[in-house]
């Protein structure tokens, strides 16, 4: 696996040499080292130490769980009603080994729920704070702009708190963006220009809007405005019971056919929750196919921004859709779906590999064997091409420091030098069985994260051809595809886990606690796209405006990830 | 959280009458029913209409908004062409459009945004509605910021049933659309039935 430069320097990293991991003991030494900020410590199915402190206590527990315990990695915060009480919940976890979580549980007052932002920590969770806001009506003390993020400005009420009535008709109207075109939007003295970039624009990927301060061509500030695709996945989830009605929702999050490795996310979640075993057989395949998946999102990201910095709907766009087109004709002899697959079940698969079996091993092996010319053809048109780096080499400057602190993952993470991976750190599935590499580049730039998707797709069929192996020659009496598992699942009172899988845009994971019912009493969803678009303005300020495209382009959102 | 405790949005929405005003929801009140009796359907020799189809060169919008839309490029991509019936290019403006296929779920902050790109298309203008979300709010119905199909903020001349799966259905679909435009060459009917 690639050398990562920044496991060696840095705060953060040495910190953590002086505190090595045991476990069990950590969770232990972690407390003597909050010392009297913990008011009470509980434990949650991923990590044995949640600390519960005081509202006003947050950002000193946090700076010293981030500076002296080296929890440098904020990957979520989780915001909920209980009937005595609110509660936001920090999810910490390290870079360098996810596998060390420690939970941070803020409770707070119900007639007046406040409590300190952990924005000055953690940059990520300025977003993520807002959500909260938003949905569930948790205030932050020192927050910089708390306003609403997913809903209009005029919405009345906090959807996912208790006294919400929505069956209460909402007001919405047509707010004027502000006109670019109009004289007042240029200010005269500083010479700046106001423009609008979205929600319909092809260059947003989707309804995306990016209010834009223009200083000449160069972006003096960027505001990127969500919300536009926030269509309730955390409520659906929550009306649907565990067992069969919340698969099919996860399809539906990061929709560019990496539904598999979405219902992965769901999938490990609630069977930790529940104790399941996935017997192995499943587990190849669950990783095979999500594999496909990855290949397929890849694929799209690269075509799109391709699209985005020097093309038209022309060769490269449709060499790509040409490799995704046969990856989903694999996934959907597998699944029977294109891209709504629901096909994992809690405890396995719902079928198995579709007789004849030959057949489905054949095409599957035909497209990996199609795929290094495919890429070939990408590194000749794309990243050999001078036109390409002088557009994406030293654009889109993403430091390693400021992507840990925004709490990137995924390709955009590992371009920028960060050696993180879940299927390798944090295993699941099958891979650590498998013979594979993590990709990361030095870049830090478009071109960096460009490479590593392209290096991924190499990287993930050999997964794919491993498992091909695997599965062919697997005995015929051992093909297990779904644990044995109750018809109506109904997880012990009070449990709560968070675990993520490393889906096409990095960490995705999934907080659910249950209340002993059969469906989750809470439901979050950590999308890696909605920290990943946070670092934008930072990768586009004192840019050229063109340059914001290509970075927006490189982070490849997709926004019903990011909006849920 | 609030799924447990508060009723959740009735499939109807008797909310919708009161944002709307009566009589305004009747979903096939269309000038289509109007202009053809009780059957939205049109009848014609498939040559013909395929003829016309290459002839007038629907061009449609750039308009990506939920997971609907990947399949849509799929459609404009290779293997299924769309341009085998000049329509292949997107247009990125919304006045070089004469169809505006609508491929996903609406919500509230939404809604407003896409009836102005539907205010902007000249007339005479079509909307396909693609998949299940643009018809009811699909399998979002339930969420308190859906909007219960694009019905409620334009007019839908087609609706493609399904979710996601809905690429098979949509070149047949598109052609049909293309078999309304016939009557592009009398703008006044045009506008009735759009
Ligand atoms: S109908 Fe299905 S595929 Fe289409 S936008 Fe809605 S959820 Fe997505």
């Amino acid at each position: 696996m690639s050398a990562d430069p920044d496991r060696t320097a840095g705060a953060d990293a040495g910190a953590t040499e002086t505190l090595p991991v045991t476990e069990g003991v950590e969770a232990d030494r972690l407390a003597e080292l909050l010392g009297d900020l913990v008011r009470r410590r509980d434990e949650h199915l991923n990590a044995d130490a949640a600390f519960e402190v005081h509202p006003d206590d947050v950002q000193e527990t946090l700076f010293t769980l981030r500076d002296e315990a080296g929890f440098d990695h904020c990957s979520c915060v989780t915001a909920q009603e209980y009937d005595d009480r609110f509660e936001s919940i920090y999810h910490l976890k390290k870079y360098d080994d996810p596998t060390q979580e420690v939970s941070v549980v803020v409770p707070t007052d119900k007639a007046d729920p406040r409590s300190e932002s952990a924005e000055p920590v953690y940059r990520t969770a300025d977003w993520h704070e807002r959500e909260a806001y938003d949905l569930v009506g948790i205030e932050y003390d020192d927050h910089p702009d708390l306003r609403r993020i997913l809903l209009p400005e005029t919405w009345q009420g906090h959807p996912l708190s208790k006294d919400y009535d929505q069956d209460r008709p909402q007001v919405v109207t047509l707010q004027e963006h502000a006109n670019p075109l109009e004289e007042d939007h240029k200010d005269s003295e500083s010479d700046t220009m106001f423009l609008n970039i979205g929600p319909h624009h092809p260059a947003t990927h989707g309804v995306l809007h990016l209010k834009t301060t223009l200083d000449g061509e160069q972006v003096a500030d960027v505001d990127p405005d969500i919300g536009y695709l926030h269509r309730c996945e955390e409520q659906m989830c929550q009306q649907g019971t565990y067992r069969h009605q919340i698969m099919p929702y996860p399809d539906r999050w990061d929709y560019i056919s990496a539904g598999l490795l979405n219902e992965w996310a769901y999938a490990r979640a609630a069977e930790d929750l529940a104790d399941i075993e996935v017997p192995d057989y499943a587990q190849v395949i669950r990783t095979m196919s999500a594999e496909l998946c990855r290949i397929a999102s890849h694929m799209l990201a690269v075509g799109t921004f391709a699209l985005d910095v020097y093309g038209d709907f022309t060769a490269i766009f449709m060499y790509a859709i040409r490799e995704r087109e046969k990856a989903q004709k694999v996934l959907e002899d597998l699944t029977g779906q294109r891209m709504m697959f629901n096909y994992f079940r809690l405890g396995g698969v719902v079928w198995d590999i579709p007789e004849p079996r030959d057949e489905f091993f054949e095409r599957a092996r035909d497209f990996l064997d199609g795929l290094p010319q495919a890429t070939q053809e990408f590194h000749d048109l794309l990243t050999t091409n001078e036109i390409f780096q002088l557009r994406c080499v030293d654009t889109g400057i993403l430091p390693p420091e400021t992507a840990k602190s925004y709490g990137a993952t995924g390709p955009v993470a590992r371009g920028s030098g960060i050696d993180v991976d879940l299927r390798r750190d944090d295993p699941y599935g099958y891979y650590d069985e498998l013979d594979w590499d993590v990709i990361t580049q030095d870049g830090c730039d478009n071109y960096a994260r460009v490479l590593v998707r392209l290096r991924e797709v190499e990287e993930s069929a050999k997964i794919i051809e491993q498992c091909l192996d695997l599965l062919e020659d697997w005995p015929e009496d051992d093909r297990e595809i779904q644990a044995n598992v109750p018809r109506t699942l109904k997880p012990d009172p009070d449990t709560e886990t968070y675990r993520a899988v490393e889906a096409a845009k990095g960490e995705l994971g999934i907080y659910i606690r249950s209340d002993g019912t059969d469906t989750p009493a809470r439901f979050k969803i950590r999308s890696p796209c909605f920290s990943n678009l946070q670092t934008l303005s930072e990768m586009a300020e004192g840019e050229y405006i063109a340059d914001l495209v290509a970075a927006l382009g490189s982070l490849d959102i997709v926004l019903g990830e990011v909006d849920r | 959280m609030s799924s447990k405790d508060t009723p959740t949005t009735d499939a109807s929405t008797t909310t919708r009458d009161a944002r709307m005003g009566e009589g305004l929801d009747d979903r096939f009140n269309s000038k289509l029913r109007e202009a053809f009796g009780s059957s939205p359907f049109i009848l014609t020799k498939f040559d013909k209409f395929m003829n016309w189809v290459r002839g007038s060169s629907m061009f449609m919008l750039q308009f990506g908004i939920a997971c609907c839309s990947i399949e849509m490029m799929h459609t404009y991509a290779v293997k299924h062409d769309l341009d085998r019936f000049g329509a292949g290019v997107p247009r990125a403006s919304p006045r070089q459009a004469d169809v505006i296929i609508v491929p996903g779920t609406i919500v509230s902050k939404f809604a407003p945004r896409m009836k102005r790109v539907y205010d902007q298309m000249p007339e005479p203008k079509f909307v396909i509605g693609m998949g299940s979300c643009t018809i009811s709010g699909g399998p979002f119905q339930e969420g308190y910021n859906v909007v219960k199909g694009a019905e409620e903020v334009i007019p839908v001349d087609i609706h493609v049933p399904g979710t996601g799966a809905v690429l098979r259905t949509r070149p047949g679909r598109g052609r049909r659309t293309a078999r309304r435009g016939d009557r592009r060459g009398d703008p006044r009917d045009a506008v009735q039935l759009g």
